[in-house]
């Protein structure tokens, strides 16, 4: 059997691959990150506009209970995260998301008791490369139970 | 299937880990390009509470899988992944090399539909082999092989040297707080450590089930090789592994 160059030269690299002289390896790359909570950029409007009304899932509530309104914020556990003030927090809410007594069932997180705002509810601007985001989490969410 | 074995193998590099980003109690997550499923399976054993959707473009999925796991045949080069915006808690891809025109605009739209807070995971190997004590030649066979694949992948647009820039992309695309994690994998057992020993060992079982798809994919997509002409070459190669003792 003729064999070509190309032929051997595929045998040699089977064979090379279990040369134990030769001290050989592969780097494996992790790479993970992490998406901002909360904008950082100090000339950000957070005030809702109509465009992001016109990214809210429908169905989602976001209703905050009127008499929490006034509970101080709890301090912001997570780094990289602005805590947000009552009153900012309150004009974005209401202004935007005025309540609704429909479907006033929260349906993420059952057991908490008062509603949570959960991310994935919340309007964003309309731009995907919008380079600033604002949103709540557990830890900046001005309406979380301080017990 | 190989890419069982390889999900196994770096299962057994990692100690086990499925992922390296802090998740806590993430209740959407999505695997790109997962393959025979096998990390999305054991993502939804290890988080029953979570939905775990997995696409790829090739249906080799199987269909006894956790309820909480969904299949989905789709492309994630498209721009539009169907879902909502910040729909996802965890976005996750493994070894994508050779997959993509351009691996950063995945990462983009990852970007797009990860929750605000949530996190995006991309583990990737580097296509040629690395040596820190000289004992690789620069002819050495499997290292000219990989510059090969390079060069092939490179003319099909579907780069595969890329999991050195994913940082880079990662913190250009938004992300913040982003890690990054190297770990050596050594090509054959040469190692003395016992675990780095075995490891080696899988690894060159992996390669090798590679070698013939990774080789035929791209010798004749791109360098024009006849398929009769490749069975003929890997006929050759089949004999050469019981050669070499190594059926493992």
């Amino acid at each position: 059997m003729g064999l070509t160059y190309n032929q051997i030269y595929l045998v040699k690299i089977r064979k090379s691959i279990t040369d134990h002289n030769v001290h050989a390896y592969t780097k494996v790359y992790t790479v993970w990150g992490r998406k901002p909570d909360v904008s950082t950029s100090p000339t950000e409007d957070i005030t809702p506009t109509a465009s992001h009304k016109s990214h809210q899932i429908p169905g989602t509530i976001i209703r905050p209970h009127p008499e929490h309104l006034a509970v101080q914020a709890p301090p912001a556990v997570a780094e990289d995260t602005i805590e947000l003030s009552t009153e900012r927090a309150e004009d974005l809410i209401m202004s935007s998301h005025p309540v609704s007594d429909a479907g006033s069932e929260v349906t993420d997180r059952p057991s908490t008791p008062i509603p949570t705002i959960h991310p994935a509810d919340i309007p964003l601007p309309s731009s995907p490369e919008a380079p600033t985001k604002f949103t709540f989490t557990e830890t900046t969410n001005p309406w979380r139970m301080s017990v | 299937m190989r890419l069982d074995y390889q999900s196994c193998v770096l299962d057994f590099a990692f100690d086990g880990k499925l992922h390296l980003a802090p998740l806590v109690s993430p209740r959407t997550i999505l695997d790109v390009g997962t393959g025979t499923g096998a990390w999305a399976i054991q993502m939804g054993d290890a988080y029953p509470d979570a939905i775990i959707e997995a696409t790829d473009l090739s249906p080799i999925q199987p269909t006894n899988v956790p309820a909480n796991v969904q299949f989905i045949i789709d492309d994630a080069e498209e721009e539009d992944w169907a879902v909502a915006v910040d729909y996802y808690d965890y976005i996750h891809t493994r070894v994508m090399m050779g997959c993509f025109e351009d691996f950063k605009s995945i990462i983009r739209k990852g970007f797009k539909y990860t929750k605000p807070g949530g996190w995006m995971e991309s583990l990737e190997c580097m296509n040629s082999p690395f040596c820190d004590d000289g004992t690789m030649p620069p002819d050495w066979p499997f290292k000219e092989w990989t510059e090969t694949m390079s060069e092939a992948a490179n003319n099909a647009n579907r780069p595969l040297q890329f999991a050195n820039k994913l940082k880079r992309w990662y913190t250009d695309v938004g992300f913040v707080d982003v890690h990054e994690k190297i770990i050596k994998i050594p090509i054959n057992s040469w190692p003395r450590n016992k675990h780095m020993k075995t490891l080696g060992k899988y690894w060159a079982e992996n390669i090798l089930a590679g070698l013939q798809g990774f080789s035929l994919a791209l010798f004749s997509r791109v360098f024009g090789w006849s398929k009769t002409e490749i069975e003929v070459r890997f006929t050759l190669l089949g004999s050469s592994l019981f050669v070499c003792g190594l059926n493992i």
